[in-house]
C-alpha cells in the first residue's frame, strides 16, 4: 500500500491549496513505510473469518507495516480482503489494554495491578468457590479465535484440574448445529471436501449464507468460477434477504424466515418425484432414519413423510417469491449437475431447528450422491478463524472433549485422562453447562467465578440485556482476558492483557479441516502476555491455593518452557500426538516442523509427517485420499464413511419435519428481524472498528427496510427509526432497500452503541439439538421516530 | 477528523521565519515547493499546509493560533475534507 486513504486526502488538500497560489509541490515518500520496504516477512494466517487466508505479516525494524497474503496458499491463493490486508494496525494499536487491572466490587474503578497480584487474585477466588460452592460454581467461556493451545490448555485445566465441564465457547452460538447435522447424518464432524471443491463444481447452492461479504476471499473463488463459466456453472442463494451474495446467482428463492426446512424437504420430494435418486449411492452407502431414538426406517417411510412437502404445498408455506416450479427448477439443478456443492452459514445454523436443517441439506447431497467426487461437498462456513481446529476439535465446548471425544462416554473420558496422566474419575462424566444454560447459571447466581477469554458475550448473546444483568451480579466474579475494552471488560472484576496475533505462536483451524501455524514475530505490548503463560501459572496458583497436586500435573509437561513458542509447541505436540492419535481428526504428522514448511497447512486426518507434508486429507472418506479409509475399510467400496458417531459406517437420510421460528410475528410485533455481518467490520467490531479505514467506511449499524414496508411505515431514508421485540429495543437510522423481504428489516451487530447493539432485540430460544440460539429470528415492530439525525459511531474505549 | 488544505500568505521576506514555526505546529505538515532553475524563490510570500486534527473545532481553534503567528498575514482555507467524528 503506497498511500492510505488520509495521507491521500492531505495531498488533495496541499495540491488544491498549492493551485490556489500557483505553486508547484515537491512531494515526498520519506518516512513512510511501504509494504515492499519491508525488511521481514512472517508467515501466519488471517486473525479473523473462518476462512483461513494465509498472511505474511511485513516488518520494517521490528515494526509491523504490512500484511500480504500468501499466493501458494490453497485457501486464499494469495488474496485478502480489506480486513485481512489491515489487522496488523491492532498490533500495537494505543487503545490495546498492556496491565492487569482489577476492582473487588464492579462498581468501583480499576486499578492497575502486577501479573502476580493478578494471578494470586484469580486463583483464589477459583479456589474459594470451588471450595465454598462445588466445583461446577466455575466456568470457563473461550472463543473460536483463540489458539487451538489456548483452548485445549484451558479446557484441560478446568475439566481434569478444577474438575468440572463448564467449558464453553462462543462457536456453541454459530457452529453447534453444522456440529450436530455433520454427527448425525455423516457420522463424523466437519466437512468431507473443501475448497479444492470450489473451482470442479458446477451448481453452488448457498442457504443462509451472505458468502460475499462474511467470506469474501471464499466468495471470490466462487464468483471466479461462475464468471469464467457463466453457462456451465449455476449458482442458487436460498435467503429471505437479497444480499451482495444474491448478485452472482442465476435464482434466487427468497423464502419467508424460518421456512427453510420446507424448502429443502420438497427438493428432496422433487427428487425422488423425478427419479433423480443416486440408486446405487443410497444402496451402498445410506440408511433411512428418524426420531431422537434414532429409529432405521424403510425409503417407502422416508418418502411418505416427504408427502407434505409437495412444491406446491411448499411453496406455500415458503411464501416470498417461491413458486413450485421454481423449487422444482432447483432440485433439478441440484440433482442433474455433475458437481453440486451446498454452502451455509449462520442463516441454518442460528435456527430453533438448526440441526435438523443442516440434516436437510446433507440429505439432498446423500439422495443425489453428491458426496465425496470432486466439485461435490456439503459445506458449511465457519465464521471464526479457529472454531474448527480449537473449539470443535481442541475439547472447547462442555460436552466434548479434545479429539471429538464425547464427555458422556466412559471409554473416550478415561482415555483422555490416561493420557494426560490424571487418575480415572477426574473428568466428571456430566457435560456441563452450555452457553446459553451457562450464562442462565450466572443470572441465577449458581456461577460464583467465570473466565471470559477473548469474546464479548455482553455484546454477542441473544437477548442481550438479560444476562449482561447476571454479569453485573456482585456475587459473580468475572474475568476476561483479552486485547481491548468491550462491552465484557466493563462487567468485569479483572481484566487480563493478552498478547495479540503474531505476537504470540499457535495454530489455527479453518473451515476445512486445516490446520496452519502463525509465528510470532514481535513482542506484545506492555505487559500483555499469551494466553498459554497465564493458563498455566494461573494453574499452578490453582494446585497451591486448592493444595491439589492433579492440577499441577496438568500443567507440568509444560513447565519452564518459554512463552512465545516453545510452550505453546509443547502443548500442540502433547494434543497432536497424545490425543489425536487414532482418532478421526488426526494430526500427529501435522507438527511445528512440517507447519512451518507448509505455505497454508495440513488438512486432517494426517496420521504422519511424510503424509502431512503432501497437504493432508483433500476428501474424507474416499479410498486413496483417505488414510483412514484405507485404514478401516470394511469392504471393496470407495468410499469408507468410518466415522465414530455411526456404528453401522453409513450416511444417515433423516426424516425431519418443518418446524417454523420459535417466535414468528403476530399482530403487536409484525416483522421479521434478521441479523448479520457487513463486509468491513467483524464480529462487535472491537478489532475492526479499530481500523480507521474499516470504521469509516461504516462507522454505525442501521436497519434494512423493504421500500413496501417503508411506504406503509412512512419511513424514508436516513429516517431513525425505533425496533422493539418482546426483550429490548434499538434506534437505528433507516436504509430503504430491496434487501430483505417485503414483513422483515435486517439489522448489522457489529455497533457497540446501546442504541444500536441489536442483541438486546433478538431472542435466546434455542436448538434443543445443538443448543445454539435462533439469533436469526424474532419478531419486532418498527416505527418512524424523527428525520434524520447525526449519529456519532461508538466504540467502548475505556474499562 | 477533519484534513483542510491551507494558503498562508506572509508578510514578504519572513517566510522561511514562518515555516520554520509551523513546522513545529502538531497537526500541521508544511509543503516544500519546487525548485525551478533559474528561479529559485518563485513564491515569496504564500505557504502550503494542511491541517489534520481530531475535530472541527479543533481545527478552527488551530487556524487561530496559526494566524497569531508573527509575521502570518492571513490563513486561507483551500480544501476542507470532514468525515464523521468518532466519540469515545
Amino acid at each position: 500500500m503506497a498511500l492510505t486513504r488520509r495521507q491521500f486526502i492531505k495531498r488533495t488538500a496541499a495540491l488544491t491549496a498549492a493551485s490556489f497560489c500557483g505553486v508547484n509541490l515537491t512531494i515526498k515518500n520519506e518516512n513512510r513505510a511501504h509494504a515492499f520496504d519491508a525488511d521481514k516477512w512472517v508467515r501466519g494466517s488471517c486473525r479473523l473469518c473462518g476462512v483461513g487466508c494465509r498472511v505474511e505479516l511485513g516488518l520494517k525494524n521490528g515494526k509491523p507495516v504490512a500484511l500480504r497474503g500468501v499466493k501458494d496458499s490453497r485457501t486464499n491463493l494469495g488474496y485478502l480482503c480489506m480486513k485481512g490486508m489491515l489487522f496488523y494496525k491492532l498490533i500495537h494499536h494505543p487503545d490495546r489494554l498492556t496491565r492487569p487491572l482489577y476492582r473487588k466490587r464492579k462498581d468501583q474503578p480499576f486499578k492497575e495491578i502486577s501479573w502476580d497480584e493478578a494471578l494470586d487474585i484469580a486463583a483464589k477466588v477459583f479456589a474459594d468457590s470451588v471450595r465454598k460452592y462445588g466445583n461446577n460454581s466455575v466456568a470457563y467461556y473461550g472463543s473460536g479465535q483463540a489458539l487451538t493451545e489456548e483452548t485445549y490448555i484451558f479446557q484441560k485445566v478446568m475439566r481434569a484440574g478444577l474438575q468440572t465441564n463448564n467449558v464453553e465457547g462462543n462457536p456453541r452460538l454459530c457452529m453447534a448445529s453444522a456440529v450436530g447435522g455433520y454427527l448425525t447424518s455423516f457420522g463424523a464432524d466437519e466437512p468431507i471436501g473443501g475448497y479444492a471443491d470450489i473451482e470442479k463444481c458446477h451448481c453452488f447452492f448457498i442457504i443462509g449464507s451472505n458468502t460475499a461479504e462474511a467470506h469474501p476471499v471464499l466468495f471470490r473463488r466462487i464468483m471466479r468460477r461462475k464468471l469464467d463459466n457463466p453457462d456451465k456453472v449455476k449458482v442458487i442463494n436460498a435467503d429471505p434477504r437479497v444480499s451482495p451474495t444474491s448478485r452472482i446467482a442465476d435464482i434466487h428463492i427468497q423464502f419467508k424466515p424460518g421456512t427453510d426446512l420446507a424448502l429443502l424437504n420438497s427438493m428432496a420430494y422433487v427428487i425422488i418425484e423425478e427419479g433423480l435418486v443416486d440408486k446405487d449411492f443410497i444402496k451402498n452407502y445410506a440408511t433411512f432414519r428418524k426420531g431422537k431414538k434414532k429409529v432405521e426406517v424403510s425409503f417407502d417411510e422416508y418418502k411418505r413423510h416427504l408427502d407434505a412437502y409437495s412444491p406446491e404445498k411448499a411453496a406455500k408455506i415458503c411464501g416470498g417469491n417461491v413458486t413450485p416450479e421454481m423449487i422444482r427448477e432447483v432440485a433439478r439443478l441440484f440433482a442433474k449437475s455433475p458437481a453440486t456443492m451446498s454452502l451455509w452459514t449462520m442463516g441454518i445454523n442460528q435456527r430453533i431447528r438448526g440441526v435438523w436443517a443442516n440434516n436437510l441439506i446433507h440429505n439432498l447431497h446423500i439422495l443425489t450422491g453428491q458426496l465425496c467426487k470432486p466439485g461435490a461437498d456439503s459445506l458449511s462456513l465457519t465464521g471464526q478463524p479457529n472454531a474448527c481446529g480449537g473449539v470443535r476439535e481442541g475439547g472447547g465446548l462442555c460436552h466434548i472433549l479434545p479429539a471429538h471425544r464425547p464427555v458422556k462416554i466412559d471409554k473416550l473420558r478415561h482415555q483422555v485422562e490416561d493420557l494426560w496422566g490424571v487418575p480415572r474419575g477426574r473428568i466428571p462424566p456430566k457435560p456441563g453447562y452450555h452457553t446459553v444454560a451457562m450464562f442462565q447459571a450466572v443470572n441465577d447466581g449458581k456461577i460464583k467465578a467465570i473466565w471470559i477469554n477473548c469474546t464479548s458475550p455482553v455484546q454477542s448473546l441473544p437477548n442481550a440485556d438479560k444476562y449482561k444483568k447476571g454479569l453485573e451480579r456482585e456475587d459473580c466474579f468475572v474475568v476476561v482476558s483479552d486485547i481491548f475494552p468491550t462491552r465484557t471488560t466493563q462487567v468485569a472484576n479483572l481484566v487480563l492483557p493478552t498478547a495479540f496475533h503474531f505476537e504470540k505462536t499457535g495454530v489455527y483451524g479453518c473451515t476445512e479441516r486445516r490446520s496452519q501455524l502463525t509465528l510470532k514475530a514481535v513482542d506484545p505490548p506492555g505487559d500483555a502476555k499469551p494466553e498459554v503463560w497465564i493458563v498455566r501459572e494461573w494453574a499452578l496458583r490453582l494446585a497451591k491455593e486448592l493444595n491439589d497436586p492433579v492440577i499441577k500435573k496438568c500443567v507440568e509437561p509444560f513447565m519452564g518452557k518459554e512463552e512465545g513458542f516453545e510452550l505453546p509447541k509443547a502443548i500442540w505436540d502433547e494434543y497432536t500426538q497424545k490425543l489425536t492419535k487414532g482418532r478421526d481428526n488426526d494430526l500427529r504428522g501435522a507438527t511445528y516442523e512440517v507447519l512451518m514448511k507448509m505455505p497454508d497447512g495440513v488438512q486432517w486426518p494426517a496420521p504422519t509427517e511424510e503424509f502431512a507434508l503432501k497437504g493432508g486429507t483433500v476428501k474424507k472418506f474416499v479410498r486413496g485420499l483417505d488414510p483412514l479409509a484405507d485404514e478401516h475399510a470394511k469392504d471393496d467400496l470407495p468410499f469408507q464413511f468410518y466415522g465414530p458417531a455411526h456404528k453401522d459406517k453409513r450416511l444417515w437420510v433423516w426424516i425431519r419435519p418443518y418446524k417454523g421460528p420459535a417466535e414468528a410475528p403476530d399482530s403487536n410485533y409484525p416483522y421479521y428481524l434478521s441479523t448479520g455481518r457487513i463486509i468491513d467490520h467483524w464480529h462487535t467490531a472491537s478489532m475492526t472498528g479499530r481500523i480507521p479505514e474499516l470504521m469509516n467506511a461504516n462507522p454505525y449499524a442501521w436497519v434494512e427496510v423493504n421500500p413496501k414496508d417503508a411506504n406503509t411505515l412512512g419511513i424514508r431514508p436516513g429516517d431513525m427509526v425505533l425496533i422493539e421485540s418482546r426483550r429490548g429495543r434499538n434506534i437505528l437510522p433507516a436504509k430503504v432497500v430491496e434487501g430483505p423481504m417485503a414483513g422483515m428489516v435486517f439489522v448489522y451487530w457489529y455497533d457497540q452503541h446501546e442504541d444500536r447493539m441489536i442483541n438486546r432485540v433478538t431472542k435466546d430460544a434455542f436448538d434443543p439439538g445443538s443448543k445454539e440460539p435462533e439469533f436469526k429470528i424474532c419478531a419486532v415492530r418498527i416505527k418512524r421516530l424523527s428525520g434524520p439525525k447525526p449519529i456519532k459511531p461508538f466504540l467502548v474505549n475505556s474499562v | 477528523m477533519p484534513i483542510g488544505g491551507f494558503v498562508v500568505t506572509v508578510v514578504p521576506g519572513r517566510k522561511d521565519e514562518v515555516k520554520a514555526r509551523l513546522s513545529s505546529v502538531k497537526g500541521c505538515d508544511v509543503y516544500e515547493e519546487e525548485a525551478t532553475p533559474g528561479n529559485e524563490r518563485q513564491n515569496d510570500a504564500q505557504i502550503v499546509i494542511t491541517l489534520d486534527t481530531e475535530t472541527s473545532d479543533a481545527m478552527e481553534a488551530l487556524v487561530e493560533d496559526l494566524k497569531g503567528i508573527e509575521g502570518v498575514i492571513t490563513v486561507d482555507l483551500a480544501y476542507l475534507n470532514v468525515e464523521d467524528e468518532v466519540v469515545r
